[in-house]
């Protein structure tokens, strides 16, 4: 048996779902990815990047046309890394705003907040200049903080 | 709220999904089922002998000019133990058969409590939209009270599709076959061609 602990799957399987937003798609996700990565273990390092890479690939070949024109709809403005911690909200509310985020804003948090990666970090796993990351992160707090308070436009 | 409040409220949605025991289960005979596999040294060795069988195989065939007829009953015996293993995620989930039933309105026929499959002990969980042999179909998944799982498939008797089975000329008539170390019954009912699988 190749040794993915209930955790990891688990792990790999919210990865999943944060791309997709469809429990179905996610699992189907996770299967397939699993099963490309199964001939080719003897060559991984680390399994659980390695999944999470196949994730977001075969994810980005379903969604090509949706994820290039979230990369490049925007030029970066100027902003701190730090741009999310300070954000204030409540659990409610954050839960409706999770669900509008496209995958593309929370795959970033998820990558974020549970695999507690920096930016610089986070832009070395997905491939993703860190300009346009923290561009994503600028949008985002803004987006976070119109929904969360739309009359004073800011968080509460 | 302080400034790690933002993060851990992420990290509690992002991590509040998991995965059901079945579909635990279900990856976890994928990854079994496939660490079996060869290495590359190996597979180049296997390679060679499966060429070798494959040529000895079609001069056999061409010396004796056998012709086989296909078993359609194995063939869909082995698809719907491979869709049975998968265990993917049910669409409906829910004991009540009514409930069910209305939620596969997309066919153009409707899922039967069927009395080959006696019901005696067993819970309905739910179900899903599948085909066997590419008819649509419904997949209905039930558990019993040891907990063994029984997938149940139901699909209008098409007898361009299935014609094949002659043994299936009454609704008395039950084939059984195996396929991956399960047994899959199939036999006609009210109109329906029902596979039945079971875990061993």
């Amino acid at each position: 048996m190749i040794n993915f602990t209930e955790a990891q799957l688990n792990q790999l399987y919210q990865y999943a779902l944060v791309l997709c937003d469809q429990p179905a798609d996610a699992y189907d996700l996770l299967q397939t990815s699993l099963e490309q990565y199964l001939p080719k273990r003897a060559q991984v390092d680390d399994p659980m990047a390695y999944v999470r890479r196949t994730i977001r690939n075969r994810w980005i070949d379903t969604h090509r046309k949706e994820v290039i024109r979230e990369n490049y709809e925007n030029s970066p403005p100027d902003i701190a890394e730090s741009t999310l911690e300070n954000i204030v909200i409540q659990q409610d509310l954050l839960k409706k705003i999770w669900q509008q985020l496209g995958s593309e804003e929370r795959e970033l948090l998820y990558y974020w907040a549970v695999l507690e990666c920096s930016v610089t970090e986070i832009s070395q796993e997905l491939g993703i200049p860190r300009g346009t990351l923290l561009s994503r992160l600028h949008r985002m707090r803004k987006r976070i903080e119109e929904q969360s308070n739309p009359l004073a436009g800011g968080v509460l | 709220m302080s400034n790690n409040g933002f993060k851990k409220q992420i990290k509690e949605i992002a991590t509040a999904s998991t995965l059901s025991q079945g579909e635990l289960d279900a990856l976890r005979q994928t990854l079994d089922k496939q660490d079996t596999r060869q290495t590359p040294k190996e597979k180049i060795w296997l390679s060679g002998f499966a060429f070798g069988a494959i040529v000895s195989l079609i001069l056999g065939i061409v010396f004796f000019n056998h012709k086989s007829s296909p078993d359609l009953a194995q063939q869909i015996a082995n698809e719907v133990v491979a869709n049975h293993i998968k265990l993917k995620p049910m669409e409906i989930q829910s004991n009540d058969f009514t409930t069910v039933k209305k939620y596969f309105d997309l066919l153009d026929f409707a899922p039967v409590h069927s009395k080959q499959f006696s019901l005696e002990t067993k819970t309905l969980l739910g179900g899903r939209y599948c085909s066997i042999k590419t008819a649509p179909a419904a997949q209905l998944r039930y558990r019993d009270a040891q907990g063994k799982l029984y997938t149940l498939y139901q699909t209008g008797y098409d007898s361009s599709l299935f014609s094949e089975i002659l043994q299936l000329k009454n609704e008395e008539s039950i084939i059984s076959r195996y396929a991956k170390g399960m047994e899959v019954t199939i036999w006609l009912e009210q109109g329906l061609l029902i596979a039945g699988v079971s875990e061993t």
